[in-house]
């Protein structure tokens, strides 16, 4: 168990600990639950008459069409269907412009923007930025394998930080869909009770 | 009709999970085939064998790149183990390397002569073949734990699907029961045994 002391200097050290200050870095860390784009429902009234058709095609099905109640849960079963089926097609775009590409971060030509702009500076101007000599970034990744299914392989391998991260947002979807599709079941069987 | 034929391929992998390399035509098999057994009823059903089809094909995919990741990661694994293994004299360290790379080609060539000199390399420190997969397994640990993670998270999906459409049949099933048990409750013996009768 952790002393008194101890618990305030975490304390202290966690008044610290306030997030980005720069404006560029308050700017990045805005948009980090954003680097899939997969956590934001989509929008946009194509979208929304999608989800109103299935979700009356479901209620269709199960002979439920004029119940309010049960239209919110078979509007969150399109909703979620939709989104499986988005993640699903980010997957497999991701895995395919790994393959053509071998990343899916553009290469970096210099080891960080300074290097760049003094590049910039040095090239265009004939100005040189204070002492900086830029510097150039050594790309670590190998080559990509030439053959299939060799390929394939390395683009998977190399986007396993990604591709776990999309398992976790399927994840989610899958157990929000099964959980209203649940409801929905429940609601019919009480109704026909009732 | 190429275009036709792209086009349709296109308009089926915007919702299938198939790769620029993978076979449209096996995912579209093995669809078929789900259909065939589990014989869907309604859109949820049927969204549910889509997604276990999608698994059923992520879970194969996941598979195949496991063994090839482990393929991929040889020649670097032999590399390693011959850089410790082979304590002959070079001139100097850039002819060993050169020597060691070399080696490793052709050993993976199936070359001869290679293979056999590997192998006594590896006798000569009591080793054979299992320590180049053990290397190869050590570099590409990492990535093959992730892998597995991604492999069994698939597993447990597929279990889930067929567990979740088994339940929603069966309570389907229980509410086409309680149905018609209130629908016998409603009618006298007599009319039952004319119901059945009429059947």
């Amino acid at each position: 168990m952790a002393s008194e002391k101890q618990i305030d200097a975490n304390r202290r050290n966690a008044r610290n600990s306030t997030g980005p200050r720069s404006a560029s870095g308050k700017k990045r860390a805005s948009r980090n639950a954003f680097s899939h784009g997969l956590s934001r429902p989509p929008f946009g009234a194509e979208y929304r008459r999608a989800v109103e058709a299935l979700a009356a095609r479901i209620l269709a099905d199960h002979g439920m069409a004029k119940d309010p109640y049960a239209l919110a849960s078979a509007r969150e079963i399109a909703e979620a269907d939709f989104e499986l089926a988005r993640i699903r097609r980010s997957k497999v775009a991701q895995i395919d412009r790994a393959h053509a590409f071998g990343r899916l971060e553009p290469q970096k030509f210099f080891r960080t923007k300074r290097d760049e702009a003094a590049w910039a500076a040095q090239y265009f101007l004939g100005a040189t930025l204070g002492n900086i000599r830029p510097k150039c970034a050594v790309d670590t990744l190998s080559p990509m394998p030439e053959e299939e299914p060799q390929r394939t392989a390395e683009a998977v391998r190399r986007l396993l930080p990604d591709l776990l991260r999309l398992a976790r947002y399927d994840a989610r979807a899958s157990k929000r869909r099964d959980r209203a599709i649940h409801a929905l079941v429940s609601r019919r069987i009480k109704s026909k009770n009732g | 009709m190429a275009s036709s034929k792209s086009k349709n391929t296109a308009r089926l992998r915007a919702g299938t999970p198939v790769l620029i390399t993978e076979s449209v035509d096996e995912f579209v098999a093995l669809r078929k085939q789900l259909y065939d057994e589990i014989r869907p009823d309604g859109i949820i059903e049927q969204g549910w064998v889509d997604d276990l089809a999608a698994v059923m094909w992520e879970i194969m995919r996941l598979l195949r790149i496991k063994a090839e990741i482990l393929n991929g990661a040889v020649y670097m694994a032999l590399q390693s183990i011959l850089k410790q293994v082979w304590t002959e004299d070079f001139e100097n360290l850039v002819v060993r390397n050169r020597a060691i790379e070399d080696l490793a080609w052709q050993w993976l060539a199936n070359d001869s002569a290679a293979k056999a000199k590997v192998a006594e390399l590896l006798g000569q420190h009591q080793l054979d073949d299992t320590a180049i997969e053990a290397e190869a397994f050590r570099i590409r640990a990492e990535d093959l734990e992730k892998l597995d993670y991604m492999l069994s998270r698939a597993e447990l999906r597929r279990e889930r699907l067929l567990t979740a459409i088994a339940a929603f049949r069966q309570g389907l099933g229980k509410l086409v029961r309680q149905v018609s048990d209130q629908l016998l409750e409603q009618v006298e013996p007599g009319q039952v045994v004319a119901i059945v009768k009429r059947g």
